[in-house]
């Protein structure tokens, strides 16, 4: 090893530290092997008597203040984000009529996509909807087939009345029947439209 | 010796090989090693610290061609010397207890 190389691996150990620091370092062990060689040993018995680079910088590092160390670790990890070099800048100019249009591709992919979701969310409500509708007309079947059967009762016709109050009471039931599946439907429905809500946007509340 | 008493020997060592001329690395560390053991990885760090404490100051000379450090001490660096010799008669009456304690046992 010659004397550039030896003073080479202690500036690369001392690497995050600030310029000076490690010029005035370099500067003490330079000396170090001038004062060597003046009193007549060769470069590399010089070097050979010296201690090692490890031994050398780790005494360096372990004597740097806290306060140092902390404040270069930070200096390292905020670096400011690069600015663009020129080149750069012409590049994304020229290429702008493609990535631009690519883009717009993107987001045109991306609203639609959002509208057919939005879509199929209106259709769901328009299904519960007609649960809705299915009971409430089954409901007004059994009012209409009751109040015919009380007709029937009054005009002395009693198999036609039996007829009707067992149908209106089919009707009721299948009403009562969907009543429920429809109110399950719509909190179903209602539930799982807060829950993702909550999982898109809820989360920042936290 | 010990390594926590080294450490606070060797500042006022470096000091005094300084107190009656301006000396280089190279010569310090040959004027004290007769007394305490210190290798030039040692004596960096010290330099550095008496610096920023103020107790010398550093100079670059031309020698042969090539620039030589030299060091130069400092008002408050005599005050530093002057603060270890009064510790020192602390010292010495620590030194004569642990010494008096083990005759007494006897």
């Amino acid at each position: 090893m010659n004397k550039q190389d030896f003073l080479a691996a202690i500036r690369e150990n001392l690497n995050d530290m600030p310029e000076d620091d490690i010029a005035t370092s370099l500067d003490y062990y330079e000396e170090m092997l001038n004062e060597r060689m003046e009193s007549g040993m060769t470069e590399e018995e010089a070097i050979r008597d010296m201690e090692s680079v490890d031994e050398i910088t780790s005494q360096i590092l372990a004597e740097r203040p806290l306060a140092r160390v902390i404040k270069e670790n930070i200096k390292e990890k905020m670096k400011p984000s690069r600015t663009l070099k020129v080149w750069e800048i012409v590049l994304i100019v020229l290429g702008s009529p493609l990535w631009i249009s690519l883009l717009a591709a993107g987001l045109a992919i991306l609203l639609a996509l959002v509208i057919v979701a939005l879509s199929l969310y209106m259709v769901a409500w328009t299904l519960v909807g007609v649960l809705w509708i299915v009971m409430a007309s089954i409901g007004l079947s059994a009012v209409a087939a009751i109040g015919a059967g009380f007709a029937c009762l009054f005009t002395g016709k009693g198999m036609m009345a039996l007829l009707c109050f067992g149908t209106g009471l089919l009707c009721a039931g299948l009403a009562i029947l969907m009543y429920f599946l429809a109110l399950l439907a719509t909190k179903g429905l209602a539930k799982g439209t807060a829950g993702l809500w909550r999982v898109i946007f809820g989360k920042r509340n936290k | 010796m010990d390594i926590q008493l080294k450490r606070g020997l060797l500042d006022v060592c470096v000091l005094a090989a300084i107190k009656n001329h301006d000396s280089y690395g190279y010569q310090i560390i040959k004027d004290i090693t007769p007394y305490v053991a210190v290798s030039e990885s040692t004596l960096y760090p010290i330099l550095r610290r008496l610096e920023g404490a103020e107790c010398l100051t550093v100079r670059s000379e031309e020698y042969n061609g090539r620039l030589r450090k030299y060091y130069h001490i400092t008002p408050a660096g005599r005050e530093r010397i002057s603060e270890f010799i009064e510790d020192w008669k602390e010292i010495e009456s620590i030194y004569q207890f642990i010494t008096r304690e083990e005759n007494s046992d006897e």
